[in-house]
């Protein structure tokens, strides 16, 4: 009963941030959703008996993208994003006990997965490390070498986009308010005539 | 090991999977898109991994979690990247503001 309770507490949960990070009004409350949620798959993931799939969620998920995400809402400035809802002590105080009791059952659902017994059907050692990579390495491994050359491009075609662009390719009204000396000191830097 | 039959697994799966459709369509901003976009990728994430434990024999469905995981950095950082240079074109991340090749 306990287990099955316990999971349905969890989906529901897990659901629950799903939600609030698409509904939230503020980018960040809804990166923090997804942070939470991400958290809470990876317990699943840890019921489904892949040990090194819920920690890489938790590394790659939570430790990179949600923290890009927020990473770029800093970038852009609070201009960029709407504004947060006025102020509303009652919702607030609501929030921080949602919160809460979202935590206490995270962690009891944890200390309830880390409990239970595995089922016995899985093979030995089934989702460690050494399997999935050796799995990785022997049967996926064109997909493992093009997957290495995405990111690549990726990472490149990110820098490409986000360089900042040069001096001639600037709209007008941006040169306004620009001096000569920067103008000379730009050109300077790019090696280009002003 | 919660007792959860795997048909449970892809209801589950199936619900986040539509919340994160639902915010790509209906919100406006861009970066809670991509963040929908992630809830999405996360659904068949689950979907994998439920899948790999209801046929264990090989560790199929968690390498291929692994290379949906890469592809969702990927798709990431290009994402932001171009909203960060959507931002400094029009000083907005309103999705509806990408308005230039409507006809």
């Amino acid at each position: 009963m306990l287990p099955g309770l316990a999971w349905l507490v969890l989906a529901s949960l897990t659901l629950l941030t799903a939600v609030l990070t698409v509904t939230s009004r503020s980018p960040l409350r809804g990166a923090c959703a997804l942070l939470a949620h991400i958290v809470m798959l990876s317990l699943f993931f840890l019921a489904l008996s892949a040990e090194f799939l819920a920690v890489l969620q938790v590394l790659v998920y939570g430790g990179a993208t949600v923290v890009l995400f927020i990473f770029v809402m800093m970038l852009l400035g609070g201009e960029a994003l709407p504004p947060p809802l006025a102020p509303r002590p009652r919702w607030r105080i609501a929030l921080f006990v949602a919160a809460g009791v979202m935590l206490g059952v995270t962690l009891a659902g944890a200390f309830v997965v880390a409990a239970l017994p595995v089922r016995p059907e899985t093979p030995a050692g089934f989702g460690t490390v050494a399997n999935v990579g050796g799995s990785l390495f022997r049967e996926h491994f064109i997909a493992f070498e093009l997957v290495g050359i995405l990111l690549t491009a990726a990472m490149v075609s990110a820098i490409a986009i986000t360089r900042s662009r040069g001096w001639h390719e600037l709209p007008e009204a941006s040169k306004a308010s620009v001096t000569d000396g920067e103008v000379a000191a730009a050109s300077a830097l790019e090696g280009q005539p002003g | 090991m919660m007792h959860a039959p795997t048909e449970a697994y892809l209801v589950l799966a199936a619900l986040i999977f539509s919340v994160g459709a639902t915010g790509i369509v209906l919100r406006r901003t861009m970066l809670v898109q991509l963040m929908s976009l992630e809830l999405m990728l996360n659904a068949a994430n689950l979907v994998l991994i439920a899948g790999n434990r209801a046929w264990p024999g090989a560790p199929s469905g968690q390498v291929l979690t692994l290379l949906v995981l890469a592809i969702a950095a990927a798709e990431a950082a290009v994402g932001l990247a171009l909203i960060i240079a959507f931002y400094r074109i029009r000083q907005t991340s309103a999705a509806d503001a990408a308005s230039i090749l409507r006809a």
